[in-house]
């Protein structure tokens, strides 16, 4: 139970960041973050810091957010709905990849409904374009464990 | 014993009285008219107690270890292979050769062939004790020995193979009981307790046909529970029950042809007139009975083979050890059978017998362990394993040995020996 | 028996048996059906997602509290353990593992979790004589220890070698196989601990039949990435794990030998003969028994007839 609270608190917390910059983006134009810390595994892990603004140099802004950053839609299967890119009211990856839920109603939706939940959204994202950019890939590349972590792994 | 009853006149006992009034004990019809000095004497003549002892030696505490430690000390504990010699050998093995009991019951009151009735009670016993020491064999394997009546009264799973094994097994072991009781109510003197069971003993013979074929044939059938594990050569999802059934009319007879041929050569002063008089001519028939089981089974695996097209399997590694299992175990024997049978040559349908009986532990060997998991490793059992399923064996050669010694098996209690008779008795 | 059995005694032992085999006809004769559950929750496997951080195993580990294993879950040199030339496999210390597979034409390995694919038609569950196993409606297939008698013809029966014994104990043993996270987890509606620990969102946890249509969307929507078949949709006769692959499924350690039936269907042949045996047997076997001892039959009824005349003259 105690363990359950604490993953809540972390989740809480982390969704309330990204929102907090998705809201600083929205009420200034654009003005996007330079670092994310993203701690929604805080249980076992360190937090992350994900320094957005390299990233943002090296890479279109659209080859992570999909459709939502105003710039070139890069996914075929983005494309053949969303062609032009609307920025707006949605753009951090919390907006669209929430924590999963089981009985999401599928049958009223035709669309979307594979979207994968706001964990494996990153580590898809991340572990994906890393693999192909020879980025870090490793578990502890980018994580590091807390005690617990620690515990939880048998070390 | 050979050397006591040719020495003493009255021995062995053979019936309710010593000589003229005097009637035999409980003790000493235990103790085969012997007192214990002259009994343990000659228990200790005798070179295969030594054989055992040895092998109770090491198999009592093996035995202990495997309660008290668990089924991962004297097994490899394979969870690839969960059923290993004990189910392999005791369960798969000893039920098929136990078949006898059904066969000749049914072949003497059923189909009225009283010429066979000399061997009946043995064809009987050699049942009941297979099936007896295949639930002790269980009792071993079983990870929760004590909650064996667990499928029959706490949680049934009716519609489970096993739950049919168990309960066949069961009842078939009562029915077995039932059949060897008038020999026992004979040797304890209360010959008129048998009428009840007389009266009763067409329908405990259907009752063993029923029984019998059901479970013969669910043992095979649990193996089509693993249609992906056995290699198709050995499993036959649509025949698998009727291999075993038929499998099991030859296996029967053949382990009392060897259990009848061992008695008489081993044991010739326990054998009785008619046993003795008629045993070659019996020999004979059975013999005859199970060569035609032999080709009805050659002619259903070939069927099998033909049903779910697998004759190019034959070509391969594993089928060349098929067919080797094949020619070695079955059609050999059957030819030995047939031309003994045809030239009256009893000593070659012994010896094709033993054969066979061989065949059928190797073909239930192979279902169970060799061909399982035909894609995986071979596993070879524990050395601890095979010693005490030797050990278990032991127990059932003495099992055996105890009541054939003493119980009318193989000779009517009551009759006057051949040799009492020669010198006026 | 037959020198002094009348028709009398031929009858009450007939009927007898007539009443043995209604005795045992309740048995075997009833085919097993397993229910559909409508809602019945799943898990689908992205074989192409897994990296093999082991986090599912850790996770198992903790949540169905299993001993500590000797190497820590970090460690990767567990993906070369070979055990009889076989890579590693559930036992009673672990529900599930994780494997490497290096797939011929792939620049990198793949990775396979492997637990208990909790099967629609489960063979543990009909295999089982004391009904010590369950399909529950939301999906899993759990074991009750109370009455195994440890005879292990689930671990014969199950298609995926998953339920492993354990050996080590004389006095509770018992099967060891993954649950689904039953009772802690799955029977309040929440997805299994492994699930939960996947930071790739390899699995997948839903309603079965949304997991396939997902499934096949992603199918679709990612032109040639993954093989066009679900494995578990109809393997077995359906699981509730399902899985998705890019490489053949064999090449992942998936038998694909696996018939699309149930495997109870391979032993119906069997069970179907069972209450035909009980019924037309004891009559057949009777009147066989008629047949073969008809002359002695009609010569003692021939004998009573003459008594009786002889009584009444």
């Amino acid at each position: 139970m105690k363990s359950l609270s604490i993953r809540m608190v972390t989740r809480l917390i982390c969704a309330a960041t990204l929102c907090i910059f998705a809201a600083a983006g929205q009420a200034e134009g654009f003005d996007p973050p330079e670092v994310v810390t993203i701690d929604m595994l805080a249980e076992l892990y360190e937090p992350v810091v994900f320094d957005h603004a390299m990233h943002m140099e090296n890479y279109s802004c659209g080859a992570c957010h999909h459709h939502t950053a105003g710039e070139e839609v890069q996914r075929e299967s983005c494309r053949r709905c969303h062609a032009v890119s609307t920025s707006g009211k949605v753009i951090s990856c919390v907006d669209c990849h929430k924590e999963q839920t089981v009985h999401t109603a599928l049958k009223d939706t035709l669309y979307h409904i594979d979207k994968p939940g706001l964990k494996g959204a990153l580590h898809l994202q991340c572990i994906g374009c890393h693999k192909e950019e020879s980025g870090p890939v490793g578990c502890m590349e980018c994580h590091a464990f807390t005690s617990a972590g620690r515990k939880r792994f048998g070390l | 014993m050979k050397i006591l009853t040719s020495e003493n006149m009255s021995l062995p006992v053979t019936g309710p009285t010593k000589t003229g009034d005097t009637c035999w004990s409980l003790q000493e019809r235990l103790l085969l008219g012997l007192s214990i000095r002259e009994y343990v004497l000659q228990l200790r003549r005798n070179p295969v107690n030594w054989l055992l002892l040895v092998v109770f030696s090491l198999g009592v505490p093996l035995l202990c270890q495997r309660y008290i430690y668990g089924l991962g000390a004297v097994t490899h504990g394979s969870n690839d292979y969960p059923w290993g010699l004990f189910l392999g050998f005791g369960l798969f093995g000893m039920v098929p050769l136990s078949a006898s009991g059904f066969l000749l019951g049914t072949t003497v009151n059923l189909f009225g062939r009283e010429d066979f009735h000399p061997i009946e009670r043995l064809a009987l016993l050699n049942g009941l004790l297979g099936y007896f020491f295949a639930v002790v064999y269980l009792e071993v394997d079983l990870g929760m020995p004590w909650r064996l009546a667990y499928p029959m009264f706490m949680s049934l799973g009716p519609a489970a193979v096993l739950f049919l094994v168990a309960w066949h097994v069961a009842t078939y072991l009562s029915v077995q009981i039932a059949e060897v009781l008038p020999a026992l109510f004979e040797w304890l003197g209360r010959p008129a307790w048998k009428i009840y069971i007389k009266r009763i003993s067409l329908g405990l013979t259907i009752a063993g046909i029923i029984l019998s074929t059901l479970h013969q044939g669910a043992l095979g059938a649990l193996f089509t529970y693993a249609p992906t594990k056995l290699h198709p050569l050995w499993l036959s999802t649509e025949f698998m029950w009727i291999h075993f059934l038929c499998s099991a009319v030859f296996g029967g007879l053949a382990m009392v042809i060897v259990s009848s041929s061992l008695i008489f050569k081993y044991m010739r002063w326990r054998c009785g007139k008619a046993f003795s008089e008629n045993l070659d001519q019996l020999t004979l028939g059975m013999a005859k009975g199970a060569s035609y089981a032999m080709i009805t089974y050659l002619v259903i695996k070939l069927v099998a083979i033909a049903h779910d097209n697998e004759w190019e399997l034959l070509l391969t590694g594993w089928g060349a050890y098929y067919l080797l299992e094949i020619g070695v175990a079955v059609v050999l024997p059957m030819i030995m059978f047939a031309r003994g049978v045809r030239e009256g040559r009893v000593g070659l349908t012994r010896v094709a017998a033993g054969i066979t009986v061989f065949g059928i532990i190797w073909n239930r060997l192979n279902t169970a362990i060799v061909c399982f998991n035909y894609q995986l490793y071979q596993d070879i059992p524990h050395w601890k394993e095979i010693w005490l399923t030797i050990t278990l064996y032991a127990l059932y050669f003495i099992a055996y040995r105890f009541i054939v010694y003493r119980l009318p098996i193989v000779f009517e209690w009551g009759e006057v020996s051949s040799r009492q008779e020669s010198v006026g008795l | 028996m037959s020198d002094n059995t009348t028709r009398r005694m031929l009858l009450k032992s007939s009927f007898a048996t007539a009443a043995a085999s209604l005795l045992f006809q309740p048995k075997g004769g009833k085919a097993h059906k397993v229910k559909k559950y409508p809602d019945t929750l799943g898990v689908l496997v992205d074989l192409t997602r897994c990296v093999g951080c082991r986090s599912c195993e850790a996770a198992c580990n903790a949540e169905q509290k299993l001993p500590q294993p000797d190497k820590p879950f970090t460690d990767t040199t567990v993906f070369d353990e070979l055990e009889h030339g076989r890579q590693r496999r559930t036992d009673d210390t672990r529900y599930t593992v994780v494997n490497r597979y290096d797939v011929p034409g792939l620049d990198h390995p793949l990775f396979r979790k492997v637990q208990c694919n909790h099967c629609q038609e489960p063979a543990c569950v009909s295999s089982c004589f004391v009904n010590a196993y369950t399909k529950t409606p939301e999906g899993a297939v759990i074991y009750n220890p109370d009455v195994c008698v440890g005879c292990r013809t689930c671990m014969i029966a199950c298609p995926f070698y998953i339920p492993a014994f354990k050996y080590s104990s004389a006095f509770e043993p018992q099967i060891m196989k993954c649950v689904f996270c039953y009772d802690t987890r799955l029977k309040d509606g929440r997805p299994p601990a492994c699930v939960e620990a996947c930071p790739q969102e390899a699995l997948t946890f839903g309603k079965r039949d949304d997991l396939i249509r997902r499934a096949r969307r992603r199918i679709e929507e990612n032109n040639g990435k993954y093989i066009d078949h679900i494995y578990g949709e109809y393997e077995a006769g359906g699981t509730s794990w399902l899985y998705l692959s890019g490489v053949p499924f064999d090449q992942v350690g998936l038998s694909t030998d696996i018939p699309h039936e149930p495997i109870l269907d391979s032993v119906k042949n069997f069970l179907g003969i069972v209450p035909m045996v009980l019924t037309i047997w004891p009559a057949l076997f009777a009147g066989f028994h008629l047949l073969a001892t008809r002359k002695e039959y009609s010569q003692k009824n021939r004998d009573k007839i003459e008594k009786r005349q002889e009584d009444t003259i």
